[in-house]
């Protein structure tokens, strides 16, 4: 007996070894790249999966949606909208310089330096979060990254497609260059340099100016236009296309391939038009506008839409990284300007359904600027608003619309003195957003006066959909007001201790706004840290 | 033999007191040349029957063993002199060789059951806090089921800090959860010289606990403990945070007014409406001076954030032996209540048995068994710890605080109800934040956990020269969790804010099971040269080699039924949209062990070996990482013989470890870089990760030295300083190839990259020091002071380039724990790293200094440096910590215990303030300071150092503290209660945390961690403590207790 424990033990002893082979572990929770890839399942996940590029883990506030973010600080720039919150840099960015009360006294804004100083204070890797710069920027090369890498695996020889092959590879290939495209054109209208960047995880010291970056912009949108002129319609493209649009984002509308074309001719025009100021537009700039927009959406087609998920899970808004939850009574996050709601004609259905009354209205926030104030909530989609929801409903054009589309017609004819042809356009847009307001058009109105109806009906129409900032830019609105910029009669919502004479309650009056912002914002230190630019690069910093 | 012996015995009785005549109980009685004894009662007492000729022999640890005949005694009164070597003790290592303490040349720290702290009945690290030097514990929440944070001899690297735990030799994954009441001893191996012995990963260090066993030859004992807990947070010393006066606008009759110009009020449903601030942008000398309106009711939110609870223990204590078996068994109940009257109930039942089977030849089996259920509505730090894959956002977030309640206006009534209904408003505020007293009315959460740990040990030992160990552990966990948020569609205020992911509701039940298991086989070699060989040397020599086997799997999944009826059952079926989800890994990691231990007489020793060990978190799998060690000692006591010189030794010893990748993030698997995996919609989406995995991955390696001394001297007289032990140790680190995240940039398409790309250098001391400080018959006081402290140095980081942990940045040359922040100007000329003047020398006349700030005379304003001018302000580690543990025995029975704890020099990032400072409600906005002449507490000073919750140096503070760690009163009933079958019985009244002395000016300077200023928690050396964020604060306890041996 003792004889047996003791062998027992010994042999325990001896058993207990191992084989190396039994270290090789792999990941059983993900797929590795070269298994994932290969596949027609795998493509269209991946090609699914470049939503998820937009979410970043930010320093401080954890998984966020900074594409949302971007779309945000393009609609607090061009007051649309406005956040009081210092969350990812966001009160900062619409840090207005100076408002003059119509007492003529002036108020700065708290922080008593204008928005480039204040940003530019923030550009580091210290500030984290409230590093405003980094954003865009960040999503926009996410985004080249996910489409670099799945145009090289549709160049990968281990590939294999069932049935037409090549027209698979062609849809897929669209897809990335659409992205890439679309993410070139983001860089280039909002940073002063980029770099370009054909490899997944190389980098790029190489950087150019963004006129430079406009270009490759334009060149991948051609390539995605000639690749889709290859697509053949069917059964395939429509079976990709749904996986590869997101169900949240309404894939059930197939954009076909002359809608995708369409889109990209209004994004390619969209481009020019924002990438110059107004009194640089040539005439020959506007006629390509109006070739380009000719050539763009038309009223009855399908285009990518960012939505959110009805339940408020599997979506990449988390619950409120979308600009309409952003702005809703539930989050609070953003507001709408006083400055948009002034742009809505009397008795436009768009305002009186969309919005109601806050009681009492929302002032000075935070003692952060007067900027931050409004009287106006508001109304959810879910209760037949337009602009905001309390439960995940509602879908903003991730690149261009019909009525952008439209719009930019409208003003390149104006410009062009066709001023009736541009009216017809602003009152059909009216009508199909149904605004219920009279026609302009035939009123006689005077090329200024055109402008002006335009010009309000471009900032409704096109509201949270991501050209406020542009618009302001290209205006000359967002000038330093020794440069002639800034907007007079801006309504602002003043507390009554500061009007004169004071009262107890706070009141809209209309004043003069210095926006005084940057035209181009830098290139993030966050990029600049680990990416020295090459001798001889362009300017990088304002 | 005993048959034999039995039928002369007789019974006798007797007493055995020490030096000082108090009774002294536990301690052996046996009849010499067997085994068969007894052991003394509380009171010193023992019955045995004993045969005439007998001799009896008194033993016991801590004293010098006595001998007496029987013969024709009945009665024996013994007192047992204080062994002056109570070195004799051995400290039996897990894997290493069982040692007497004299022999030792590395620093282990021995806790006894006895020595820990009595009011911590929850957990072990909280019964450990103070009793250690080197071993910084800090409890960083009140929160029940909370983990501390344990950190052994400074940082070792940028991921966890968490030493191994060892349950009787063998390894499990969480020290939480274990029983403290069957802890028979806890050894603490602090550093790689010590810990590579028990795992190649044994960088942070060991704790090892050693269970209760029984006694061979000892009749039952039973012995039953029960305890009540009165438990209240710290509520800091004038238990608010808020300002009392304010500057809002006010009517002509003093009521607050809304910005309407109209009285401020709630509207229908509670909901308050922003009030109207005066506009201090404008009035620059607004000063936050105006009293509330008598008739506007006022709340102090902590009171209403934090109720007092109370908890209670109760264990049973079962151990006894026989002729060749021993046995002990262990049950406890915990039920803790935390502030929302939810509770952590908590079963533990330990069995530990052994048997001699035959000579040489044991087999013990030791099993605890651990039930615990929770309803914590907070308790999602739980969830985090267990769940790894899949884990809800909701969880991640800022769920467990009470932020909203306490950065809120006063008049705001969080316990107010929707008119007609005992439903708590949801949203009191008209901002995006609920009221999380009114969570448990829509959220219901429980998990439990159902958790097996199990060692097996058998051993054999030849007669001569080999010894055969086989240790086998098996710790099965199983953890279920759910959340339900009831359907909140009817709810009053459901459009502006609900409970969970959607109104319509949800529940998701959480899974996860693990098994860890851990085979260890040893042979020893001994060898004695002058009893082996017949060669007149006093030799001895041990060679250990050992073969260790760790596997750790994991599985968990989730489903979520979303949108539930609004009838009940709100189950996953009833659910109209459902989810779910899966994730496990694999962790093995196995080696082995060469030890050699060689020991001339008394006088000296060395010890040397190698470890290596093959990991599949790392590289290509194929390599073993090596460590070495040596260690020696020198009793120069041994040559001194000097009178009042007990003992000094002189000990020194060297050791590497290491950290394997998954101890950095949590993350395994991270060599490679895999395709991201996400829900999107209908479908999956897969897409490149953020943060790439790297094949090249390191285990991060520590190199440790350690010298060190033990000395005892006996200086005093017979009463006074009878004994003095101190024991010192300087240790220096050397910290290879930590893992960082290394920022790329955006271009390169992704954010992140883990690399072994840091080394550190962390070198301190540790220091104890026990002392009898008196003894005589009356009085018997003994005293404890445990030191410790470390400076971590950051000696190198990827390309040089500064990288932010936590909340704050890194940066080479510098040590760990640093708060880099901007600053208020102190100096009207100064500059910024350019040499450009932060005010222009025209506009220094606008200025002044008001209480060392550069301030606007106008503005009344502060001026802060740029973000990219960062300087430091503070570090989140202590200078030193230590404890002073006192006991003090009167009358042989009443014990009065107390214990201080003092951190001394550590910083505090108080983010809760800085967040208060938002809404301008912090108390600060009440101090007056003077500036242009003018005294008043202007506003405008303070809102200008808010800085909307960017680090700013104003929100550090000093974290020093005193704390009265424990309290504790013992009065030793004894036999007094003349019932036969109660051998004693004992009351205590303790207090816990009772008085903390500090000039921090939040709740509580132990209750921080790392938090970014989001509330989300981090990792990373950087701020491991050091921020309070709206934490729990640590509880202040009155316990009462009784304990009763049968």
């Amino acid at each position: 007996m003792k004889r047996y424990l003791i062998y027992i033990l010994t042999t325990m002893l001896i058993i207990q070894s191992c084989k190396k082979s039994t270290l090789e572990l792999n990941n059983p929770n993900e797929p590795l790249p070269q298994f994932a890839l290969p596949t027609e399942a795998g493509l269209k996940n991946f090609s699914l999966g470049i939503l998820q590029k937009m979410i970043a883990n930010v320093p401080d506030e954890g998984n966020t949606n900074i594409f949302h973010i971007a779309l945000t600080n393009h609609s607090i720039l061009g007051d649309e909208a406005y956040c009081p919150y210092g969350n990812y840099g966001l009160r900062w960015v619409d840090q207005v310089y100076k408002i003059t009360l119509p007492s003529g006294q002036v108020v700065v804004n708290p922080n008593t330096v204008d928005q480039k100083t204040q940003l530019k204070g923030f550009d580091s890797r210290d500030a984290g979060e409230r590093n405003a710069f980094q954003y865009e920027w960040s999503v926009s090369y996410y985004l080249i990254a996910q489409a670099n890498r799945l145009l090289q695996a549709l160049n990968d020889p281990t590939l294999s497609l069932s049935g037409d092959a090549a027209n698979k590879i062609n849809i897929f290939k669209a897809w990335a260059l659409w992205w890439k495209g679309y993410a070139y054109s983001r860089i280039g209208s909002m940073y002063l340099a980029g770099v370009i960047t054909d490899s997944f995880g190389l980098v790029n010291p190489n950087f150019v100016d963004h006129t430079a970056i406009m270009t490759e912009a334009d060149k991948v949108l051609n390539e995605c236009a000639t690749t889709l002129d290859a697509i053949s319609e069917g059964d395939d493209y429509d079976n990709i296309m749904t996986a590869i649009v997101a169900s949240f984002n309404n894939n059930s509308k197939i954009v076909s391939p002359a809608m995708w074309k369409r889109q990209i001719y209004t994004l390619q025009a969209r481009n020019l038009l924002v990438n110059k100021k107004i009194t640089d537009m040539s005439t020959a700039n506007w006629q390509q506008i109006i070739t380009l927009t000719n050539q763009g959406i038309q009223a009855a087609d399908n285009i990518f839409w960012f939505g959110m998920d009805p339940s408020g899970t599997n979506d990449i808004s988390s619950g409120f990284f979308h600009p309409y939850a952003f702005i809703g009574e539930v989050q609070q996050f953003t507001f709408v300007s006083e400055r948009l709601v002034q742009e809505f004609k009397p008795n436009d259905k768009r305002f009186t359904e969309s919005f109601v009354l806050f009681d009492p209205p929302k002032v000075n926030e935070r003692g952060r600027g007067l900027q931050f104030g409004t009287r106006w909530n508001p109304v959810f989609i879910e209760n037949g608003g337009r602009y905001a929801t309390g439960n995940n409903q509602g879908l903003v054009p991730f690149a261009c619309s019909f009525e952008e589309n439209q719009l930019m017609k409208a003003e390149a004819l104006i410009r062009t003195g066709s001023t009736e042809a541009g009216l017809q356009i602003v009152d059909a847009i009216r009508d199909r957003q149904g605004s219920g307001l009279a026609h302009v058009a035939g009123t006689g109105l005077n090329a200024t006066q055109a402008f002006e109806e335009y010009r309000r009906e471009r900032r409704v129409a096109l509201f949270l959909w991501g050209t406020a900032f542009y618009d302001a830019r290209r205006w000359g609105v967002t000038k330093p007001a020794s440069q002639g910029g800034g907007r007079a009669n801006a309504i602002v919502v003043i507390p009554g201790e500061l009007l004169s004479p004071q009262q107890p309650d706070a009141a809209p009056v209309p004043c003069f706004m210095e926006y005084n912002y940057m035209d181009y914002w830098d290139v993030p230190q966050n990029e600049l840290d680990f990416n020295a630019p090459a001798s001889g690069s362009v300017p990088l910093k304002n | 033999m005993l048959c034999s012996a039995y039928a002369q015995t007789k019974p006798v009785t007797g007493k055995v007191t020490d030096a000082s005549g108090n009774p002294v109980p536990g301690i052996s009685v046996t009849i010499k040349g067997t085994s068969s004894g007894t052991t003394t009662n509380p009171d010193g007492t023992f019955k045995l029957n004993v045969p005439e000729s007998a001799t009896l022999v008194f033993s016991g640890v801590g004293y010098e063993a006595s001998e007496m005949a029987v013969r024709n005694r009945t009665v024996f009164d013994v007192q047992l002199t204080t062994e002056i070597k109570a070195l004799s003790e051995v400290i039996i290592t897990g894997t290493g060789v069982a040692t007497e303490k004299k022999k030792l040349s590395i620093d282990v720290a021995s806790v006894a059951n006895k020595d820990l702290t009595k009011s911590a009945f929850l957990s072990i690290d909280q019964a450990l806090i103070g009793k250690v030097a080197g071993a910084q514990i800090q409890t960083t929440s009140g929160e029940p089921g909370q983990k501390a944070n344990i950190i052994l001899r400074g940082v070792n690297s940028l991921g966890s800090t968490n030493p191994i735990i060892l349950v009787d030799g063998v390894q499990v994954t969480d020290i939480n959860g274990l029983d403290v009441a069957n802890v028979d001893r806890v050894e603490i191996a602090k550093g790689p010289a010590a810990g590579m012995l028990y795992g190649a990963q044994g960088a942070n260090g060991v704790i090892q606990i050693f269970t209760k066993k029984g006694t061979r030859n000892k009749p039952i004992s039973i012995s039953l403990v029960s305890k009540v807990s009165i438990d209240k947070v710290i509520l800091g010393k004038d238990k608010r945070l808020s300002a009392k006066y304010h500057h809002f606008l006010m009517d002509a009759n003093g009521h607050l007014l809304n910005r309407k110009g109209t009285v401020l009020q709630p509207d229908a449903n509670g909901m308050w409406p922003e009030p109207a601030e005066e506009d201090f942008n404008t009035n620059l000398n607004l000063k936050n001076d105006k009293t509330y309106p008598a008739d506007l009711p006022i709340y102090n939110h902590l009171e209403q954030a934090y109720q007092t609870a109370v908890s209670t223990t109760n264990s049973i204590g079962i151990s006894g032996g026989g002729n060749k078996s021993d046995y002990s068994f262990t049950l406890s109940h915990i039920d803790q209540e935390n502030v929302l009257a939810n509770h952590l109930r908590r079963n533990n039942l330990s069995a530990n048995l052994g048997f001699e089977l035959f000579k040489g030849f044991t087999a013990r089996n030791t099993t605890q068994a651990i039930l615990q259920d929770e309803n914590l509505l907070s308790g999602t730090y739980n969830v985090t710890d267990r769940i790894k894959y899949n884990v809800d956002a909701l969880f991640e977030g800022t769920n467990n605080n009470r932020f909203e309640m306490i950065n809120s206006y006063p008049w705001i009534d969080f316990k107010s109800t929707y008119n007609g209904t005992d439903l708590i408003v949801v949203r009191p505020r008209d901002e995006n934040q609920l009221n999380v007293l009114s969570e448990p009315d829509w959220h219901k959460r429980y998990s439990k956990d159902t958790r097996i740990i199990n060692n097996s040990n058998l051993n054999y030992k030849f007669p001569k020269f080999l010894e055969l160990d086989f240790k086998y552990g098996i710790e099965l966990w199983n953890s279920e969790y759910q959340d339900l948020y009831k359907n909140q569609e009817l709810a009053p205020q459901v459009a502006l804010g609900f409970w969970g992911p959607t109104a319509q509701g949800s529940v998701r039940d959480d899974h996860a099971k693990s098994t860890y298991q851990n085979a260890l086989s040893t042979i020893y070699v001994r060898t004695d040269f002058s009893k082996d060989f017949k060669i007149d040397l006093p030799i001895t020599t041990t060679t250990q080699l050992s073969y260790d086997w760790r596997k750790l799997q994991y599985t968990s999944f989730f489903s979520q039924g979303l949108n539930l009826p609004q009838y009940p059952p709100a189950n996953i079926s009833s659910g109209a949209l459902k989810t779910s989800g899966d994730g496990s890994f694999d962790y093995i990691t196995y080696g082995y062990l060469v030890n050699q231990t060689i020991d001339f007489g008394n006088l000296f020793g060395i010890t040397g070996g190698l470890r290596s060990d093959y990991n599949s978190q790392f590289g290509d799998q194929k390599k073993a990482f090596t460590f070495g060690r040596g260690t020696a000692y020198f009793r120069l006591s041994e040559l001194l013989k000097a009178n009042k010189l007990t003992e000094w030794k002189l000990r020194g010893a060297y050791g590497a470890a290491g950290i394997p990748p998954n101890e950095f993030d949590g993350e395994y698997y991270s060599r490679q870089t895999t395709l991201g995996s996400i829900q999107l919609g209908e479908g999956v989406g897969l897409y490149v990760p953020n943060i790439l995995g790297n094949p090249n991955l390191k285990v991060q390696e520590v190199r440790e030295l350690e010298v060190g001394t033990d000395i005892i001297v006996t200086p005093g007289t017979e009463n006074w300083l009878n004994r003095v032990n101190l024991s010192f140790t300087y240790w220096n680190k050397k910290n290879k190839d930590n893992i960082q995240y290394v920022d790329l940039p955006a271009s390169s398409g992704t954010q992140q990259i883990r690399d072994n790309l840091i080394d550190l250098n962390v070198k301190g001391a540790d220091v104890s020091l026990d002392a009898n400080m008196y003894t005589d018959k009356m009085v018997d006081w003994t005293l404890g002071v445990r030191f410790g402290t470390f400076k971590t140095k950051v000696l190198k980081v990827a390309n040089g380039r500064d990288f932010v942990s936590g909340l704050f940045v890194v940066k080479e040359g510098e040590p760990l724990g640093n708060f880099y922040t901007v600053t208020p100007l102190t100096s009207i000329d100064q500059t910024r790293p350019d040499k450009s003047r932060y005010i222009p020398e025209a506009d220094a006349s606008q200025y002044e200094i008001v209480n060392g700030l550069v301030v606007n005379k106008k503005t009344k304003r502060a001026t802060l440096t740029d973000a990219t001018d960062q300087r430091i302000t503070g570090n989140a580690y202590p200078d030193f910590t230590m404890s002073f543990i006192n006991s003090v025995t009167l009358w042989q029975r009443l014990n009065i215990s107390f214990q201080w704890d003092w951190s001394h020099g550590n910083e505090i990032y108080n983010l809760t303030k800085q967040w208060m400072y938002r809404d301008r409600l912090q108390k600060d906005f009440d101090k007056p300071i003077t500036v242009n002449g003018e005294t008043g507490a202007f506003v405008n000073f303070y809102n200008s150092l808010y800085n909307s919750v960017q680090r700013t140096g104003w929100f550090v503070e000093d974290g020093s503290y005193w704390r009265l760690r424990d309290l504790t009163l013992t009065y030793q009933l004894g036999s007094a209660l003349n019932v036969p079958w109660v051998k004693g019985l004992a009351i205590t009244a303790s207090g816990r945390n009772l008085l903390t002395i500090t000039d921090y000016e939040g709740l509580d300077p132990e209750a921080t961690s790392a938090q970014d200023s989001q509330g989300n928690r981090t990792f990373g050396a950087g701020s491991n403590i050091g921020a309070d964020y709206f934490a729990i604060p640590n509880l202040r306890s009155f316990q009462f207790g009784i304990n009763i041996q049968f």
